[in-house]
């Protein structure tokens, strides 16, 4: 009899450790950041670049990204952004060609540059700063994108905006005669214009 | 020599400014022939900077020089300049100074319609007066090019005519405008400068 009590407190004890757990569980599922979907026709990722003093700008005609994002649980936001290199365009014929090259992106061999966040804080009101490692060329560098956040359409439509500067001989961007920073500055300004919308 | 221009002969303004025009054209030339069958480099890239802040400076100083041709009348063409020869030599320097003026704003939008403006001499930044459109780039490359036909063109009928001037018409056109002090030949030659 004995016996038989103990085991069932046993068994009651452990459904209610079980149920506690299973419903924490829960719980943290429910304050997973959402995935927000990127509106590809309204988005654009912007490359500022010089050459003797002017600023060209072009940018990348195809990427993807997958971002998860909660203004009240940075901790658990990403993001993650694959961009399309040959898909870098200028409108200027002769440049898009070149960009291709090994020299440049060489995209027949690194088809892809990312970005993935490690960390996002806040900084203010709709302020962010995203740092994250940026792979081009299969070199991976620690950037901080500082960007920020304009909730629309009842909270459900996100406009990202950010900008960083990057350095692209950092990356093995324009090697050999392009490395001359005296005519293509080595600086180049990244942009992004993000509209994404709550949902997958 | 005086500055400004005198009733017979071409001021030291007047003279700098054709001068170095013709200075500045021949450089120009010089860069965008050796820069436009290059294939993309960075010495091209810096070839065509050079070459559109050469336009840049063509286009000031003909702004410039129109501006001084308003206060400074041209010194007079002999009397037996026939009516027919004064209209054409009118019609052939304002078309001179009217593509001056034309083929660097034509060079201005085609760079930024090929993405590629200009920052004058690495100091000015030179705005970029529409999108970057690489159909609109195309067609001003063209007009681009044969506005540089026809300044070459003119550009020799100009010598020609200073060159009969002064060889067949022996009359002072060309002396008149030459860099270094010249003494005329025509009959008013001793008359004295008239200033305006």
């Amino acid at each position: 009899m004995k016996t038989i009590q103990a085991a069932t407190r046993a068994l009651q004890a452990f459904a209610i450790i079980a149920g506690v757990a299973l419903s924490a569980g829960t719980a943290a599922r429910a304050e997973e950041p959402p995935v927000w979907t990127v509106d590809a026709g309204k988005s654009r990722i912007v490359f500022i670049g010089r050459q003797m003093g002017a600023a060209s700008k072009g940018w990348f005609k195809k990427f993807s990204a997958t971002i998860r994002f909660d203004p009240k649980n940075l901790g658990a936001s990403s993001a993650e952004v694959t961009v399309d290199t040959a898909s870098a365009y200028t409108g200027n014929e002769d440049i898009d060609i070149e960009m291709r090259k090994e020299q440049w992106f060489h995209t027949a061999k690194y088809p892809t540059a990312r970005f993935v966040t490690t960390k996002i804080t806040a900084k203010g009101a709709n302020a962010y700063e995203a740092a994250g490692k940026l792979t081009i060329k299969d070199v991976t560098k620690d950037i901080v994108l500082p960007f920020k956040v304009a909730l629309s359409n009842g909270d459900k439509t996100a406009k990202i905006t950010g900008e960083v500067t990057v350095k692209r001989l950092d990356f093995g961007i324009g090697k050999g005669e392009w490395g001359a920073t005296r005519i293509v500055a080595d600086e180049v300004v990244i942009q992004i214009e993000v509209l994404a919308n709550k949902g997958g | 020599m005086p500055l400004r221009n005198t009733a017979e002969r071409y001021g030291v303004v007047a003279k700098a400014f054709h001068w170095l025009t013709l200075l500045l054209l021949i450089g120009s030339f010089t860069i965008a022939y050796s820069m436009v069958d290059m294939r993309i480099s960075p010495q091209k890239l810096v070839l065509y900077s050079y070459h559109k802040w050469v336009g840049v400076t063509v286009f000031l100083i003909v702004i410039l020089r129109l501006a001084w041709r308003l206060r400074n009348p041209a010194p007079a063409l002999p009397p037996s300049t026939s009516k027919l020869q004064r209209h054409l030599a009118a019609l052939s320097h304002g078309l001179l100074y009217t593509i001056l003026i034309v083929m660097p704003l034509t060079g201005w939008v085609m760079s930024s319609a090929r993405n590629l403006p200009l920052v004058y001499l690495g100091l000015i930044e030179i705005p970029s007066p529409f999108g970057v459109d690489q159909a609109l780039g195309d067609a001003l490359r063209t007009v681009h090019f044969y506005l540089s036909l026809a300044l070459l063109f003119f550009v020799g009928v100009h010598v020609l005519a200073a060159l009969q001037h002064h060889f067949i018409l022996r009359d002072d056109i060309l002396r008149r405008m030459l860099p270094w002090p010249v003494r005329l030949r025509g009959t008013q030659l001793q008359s004295k400068d008239i200033e305006t």
